[in-house]
C-alpha cells in the first residue's frame, strides 16, 4: 500500500473513529479541521476524510457518548466547537486498541503486512 | 458564516438542505461546517481543495442529517421513551376505535317478547334450582318443615362445614319459628316477579329481608335463591343496558 494511499471505506469504518478517539486520547481537546489535518498527518494521508465523513463520525460517537463537545470562542473572536473523550470514550478506545493488536498481529502472521517486494 | 465566500455558503446550504435537519439543529451544523472551511481558509488552503474534500452536498447531507438524528435519539432518551409510549397508547385506542365502530350495532334481545322469554327461561331454571333446595330442606308438602338435615345442608352452601359449638347449640331457635314450605314458596314467587322488574324494587325488598334477622330466620331457605336472583339480575341488567346503549336511533 502506498503512503499516500487513502483507506477503503470499510477500512476507514473501522480505523476513523479508533483514530480520532486516540487522537483526542493524546491532545486533549480537538475541533475539526485540526482532527481532519492530525489524522492526515499522523496517517500519511491514509486516513484523509472529508467534512462529509468527519462529522458524522463525531457525531455519532458523541450518540454514543464516546465524545463530548463544547462551544468554545477562539482568540479571534470565531466559535469552533471542541470534541474531548468521555470516560467511556477511553474505555472503548483501550477496547479498539486490544482489537487491532490482535488484528494486526493476525494479518502479519498470514503475511498481509510484508513488504510485496520483500 | 457571512465570512465564507459565497460558494462555500451554498455548498453548506445544498448539503443541510438534503440532511433535512431541524431548524435549531441545522444552525448548530452549518456553524460548525463554517468554521471548519474558515480555519482552512486560514490555514492557507485554497477554497476549491477544500470544497473537493467536503463531497457531494446530496450524500454528505444525507450522512449528516442521519448522524445528528441519531444524536438527538441519544441526547433525549426520556423524549423518546415518551414518544414511543404516545405511539403505543394511539396504536391501541385506533385498535379499540375500529373495533367499537366496525361491527354493526347489535341488540342483546332482538325485542321486548325476547326479552320476557329469556327471563322465562330463567324463571324455570330458578323454580326447578329452588325446588331442589326446599326438597333438601324441608318435609314433604306444602305444610312441611324445615329439617336438621335441612339446616346443615343451608350452612354447607353458606361455607360452614363445619359449625361451631354455640351455632349448634342455638339450632332448636331456627325450628319453631321457621316458616313452612309453601309460605318459602310464595315469598320466593314474589321475589321472582320483582326481579322481573327494571326499577330497585327487588334489592329494597331483600335488603328488607337481610336486614330484618327474625324473617331472615324465619325464611333462611330463601337466602339461597335470593343471591342467585341478585346475580343474574346483575347479568341481565349489564345485558339490558349494553342493548339500550347499542339502540340505533
Amino acid at each position: 500500500m502506498r503512503p499516500t494511499e487513502r483507506a477503503e471505506r470499510e477500512l476507514m469504518r473501522g480505523a476513523g473513529p479508533a483514530a480520532v478517539l486516540a487522537l483526542l486520547d493524546r491532545r486533549g481537546e480537538m475541533y475539526g479541521y485540526e482532527l481532519v489535518s492530525a489524522l492526515s498527518a499522523g496517517s500519511s494521508g491514509a486516513l484523509d476524510m472529508g467534512q462529509a465523513t468527519l462529522y458524522p463520525m463525531l457525531y455519532n460517537l458523541e450518540a454514543k457518548g464516546l465524545l463530548r463537545a463544547t462551544w468554545r470562542e477562539t482568540p479571534s473572536g470565531r466559535r469552533r466547537k471542541y470534541y474531548a473523550l468521555t470516560p467511556k470514550g477511553r474505555r472503548r478506545l483501550d477496547d479498539h486498541r486490544r482489537q487491532w493488536k490482535a488484528v494486526t498481529r493476525a494479518l502479519a502472521r498470514l503475511g498481509v503486512l510484508e513488504r510485496s517486494g520483500a | 458564516m457571512k465570512a465564507l465566500p459565497p460558494p462555500a455558503a451554498r455548498r453548506i446550504d445544498a448539503s443541510l438542505d438534503a440532511a433535512r435537519l431541524r431548524r435549531r439543529e441545522r444552525e448548530d451544523v452549518a456553524e460548525e461546517l463554517a468554521a471548519h472551511l474558515e480555519d482552512g481558509l486560514e490555514s492557507g488552503r485554497d477554497l476549491d481543495s477544500l470544497l473537493a474534500e467536503f463531497g457531494e452536498p446530496a450524500a454528505a447531507g444525507a450522512l449528516i442529517g442521519r448522524s445528528v438524528r441519531r444524536r438527538r435519539r441519544a441526547r433525549f432518551p426520556a423524549l423518546r421513551a415518551a414518544k414511543a409510549f404516545t405511539l403505543a397508547i394511539a396504536i391501541v385506542y385506533v385498535g379499540l376505535f375500529a373495533r367499537l365502530h366496525a361491527r354493526a350495532p347489535e341488540r342483546a334481545f332482538a325485542s321486548p317478547s325476547a326479552a320476557a322469554a329469556s327471563w322465562t327461561a330463567a324463571h324455570a331454571s330458578e323454580r326447578a334450582a329452588f325446588e331442589s333446595v326446599l326438597a333438601s330442606m324441608y318435609t314433604e308438602g306444602e305444610d312441611g318443615r324445615l329439617t336438621a338435615a335441612g339446616l346443615r345442608a343451608y350452612q354447607a352452601w353458606k361455607g360452614k362445614t363445619n359449625p361451631s359449638l354455640w351455632s349448634i347449640a342455638l339450632e332448636p331457635a331456627y325450628f319453631p319459628n321457621a316458616a313452612r314450605r309453601g309460605e318459602v314458596r310464595r315469598e320466593f314467587e314474589r321475589f321472582l316477579r320483582l326481579a322481573e322488574r327494571p326499577g330497585p324494587e327487588f334489592e329494597i325488598e331483600r335488603g328488607a329481608l337481610l336486614s330484618d334477622r327474625k324473617r331472615a330466620l324465619r325464611l333462611v331457605a330463601l337466602q339461597i335463591p335470593l343471591d342467585r336472583l341478585a346475580a343474574a339480575r346483575g347479568t341481565f341488567g349489564r345485558a339490558a343496558s349494553r342493548a339500550a346503549t347499542r339502540r340505533t336511533p
